[in-house]
């Protein structure tokens, strides 16, 4: 059973080629649940990022994918 | 009624000039400003000098007193309708009988604090600008400062030169000092940092002055910046390792990245925030430096390895 934090490295650097996938990490909500969160700014982004976590057997419960703007110089 | 106004006057006369130990007025200051700042949701904030915020007060107009309040006027507003509230319950004046003014004293003398909105001359020229996120002092050479911000905030994103002008960004633009150094932003590759630092000459005003003490954010963790848009917001860590993409005009990868949100809903940072140190609540260490949001969720480059690049450069940092 892979950690979160492998599966973190592992897919990173391919995750960050998919166009439209802005960002990715373990991440810790309000309720204090952690989870490996990767952020998308539309529906075709999403779609392939699941494609890709289903081809590579990644998909697990504590991953989710949220649709998130692009990151801008603050 | 014109009694209570000098009373007031009196009282406020004496919380400014203080003396060895606490008065009386000062405590009722201190008291009033702590909860404002706890009610507009700074709980726990030491950054703030608070018998201190008061630069001024007399009797103009048709008798009404005035207050002049040393501060970010976004932070500032709240504060001081809360502490007029105070004031007029406890003398017994009414609403209309007291003014606030917020007068950033800084300003007219080129004197900043940390959180003050900075830029490479080419940004002031825009009128845009970053935050000035915090000071370095030279340990060798008296009067040496520097000032700590982002890369594009300081060298316009790998466009400025070493020893290109910096501007405080408001009317006069007065010029701060120059570009000291940066670390390239590779639009190719991998980033762990947006920092630059430039030289500062003028004088230094605030509490949030140098770096004391750096370590890791931790996940979950109360975190506090000020910012020259948004002034001081509080937020919680929410990722130790973010990965992101950010548009420098092509899209440029940053990888482990404290990633922050707001702990009231509103935003942590706006534009015009970046460079903004962020300090962990418990213990005021710096934990990040601020330089790309989303709207919602805040990015900032890891404190210790914005220490080990300042190290690296020759600054240490305690």
């Amino acid at each position: 059973m892979k950690t979160l934090e492998q599966i973190r490295k592992e897919i990173e650097i391919p995750l960050m080629l998919i166009k439209g996938v802005t960002g990715l990490g373990i991440v810790s909500n309000d309720q204090g649940e952690i989870y490996l969160e990767i952020a998308v700014e539309n529906a075709e982004a999403d779609d392939a990022v699941w494609k890709y976590l289903d081809e590579g057997e990644f998909s697990t419960r504590k991953l989710r994918v949220v649709h998130r703007p692009k990151n801008k110089l603050h | 009624m014109m009694n209570s106004l000098y009373k007031a006057k009196h009282f406020l006369e004496e919380a400014m000039l203080g003396g060895a130990s606490m008065n009386r007025a000062q405590s009722f200051v201190n008291e009033s400003l702590q909860k404002a700042f706890s009610i507009n949701g700074f709980s726990g904030n030491s950054y703030y000098a608070t018998d201190d915020a008061i630069i001024g007060v007399g009797l103009v107009g048709n008798g009404q007193l005035e207050i002049a309040f040393d501060g970010e006027s976004r932070l500032f507003g709240n504060i001081c309708e809360c502490f007029r509230n105070d004031l007029c319950r406890k003398s017994g004046l009414r609403d209309h009988q007291v003014l606030t003014s917020i007068r950033n004293r800084a300003f007219p003398f080129w004197s900043i604090k940390a959180g003050a909105p900075i830029g490479h001359r080419s940004l002031a020229s825009r009128g845009e600008y970053g935050t000035l996120g915090c000071f370095l002092f030279d340990r060798d050479v008296a009067n040496r400062n520097f000032i700590i911000s982002n890369n594009h905030v300081l060298a316009n994103s790998n466009q400025g030169n070493i020893g290109d002008d910096l501007y405080l960004v408001q009317n006069e633009r007065p010029w701060i000092g120059q570009l000291e150094d940066f670390v390239p932003i590779n639009p190719n590759g991998s980033n762990r940092l947006d920092l630059a630092i430039g030289t500062f000459e003028g004088n230094i005003e605030g509490k949030y002055r140098a770096i004391r003490g750096v370590r890791n954010a931790k996940l979950g963790e109360i975190v506090t910046k000020v910012g020259a848009t948004t002034g001081m917001t509080v937020g919680r860590v929410r990722s130790l390792n973010y990965t992101i993409k950010v548009d420098f005009g092509t899209q440029v990868v940053f990888q482990d990245q404290l990633q922050i949100i707001s702990s009231n809903g509103a935003s942590f940072s706006q534009p015009g925030d970046s460079g903004s140190g962020i300090y962990a609540n418990s213990d005021g260490s710096f934990v990040g430096l601020l330089f790309a949001g989303n709207g919602t969720e805040t990015n900032a480059n890891r404190g210790p390895t914005v220490a080990a690049q300042l190290k690296e450069w020759g600054y240490g940092v305690r």
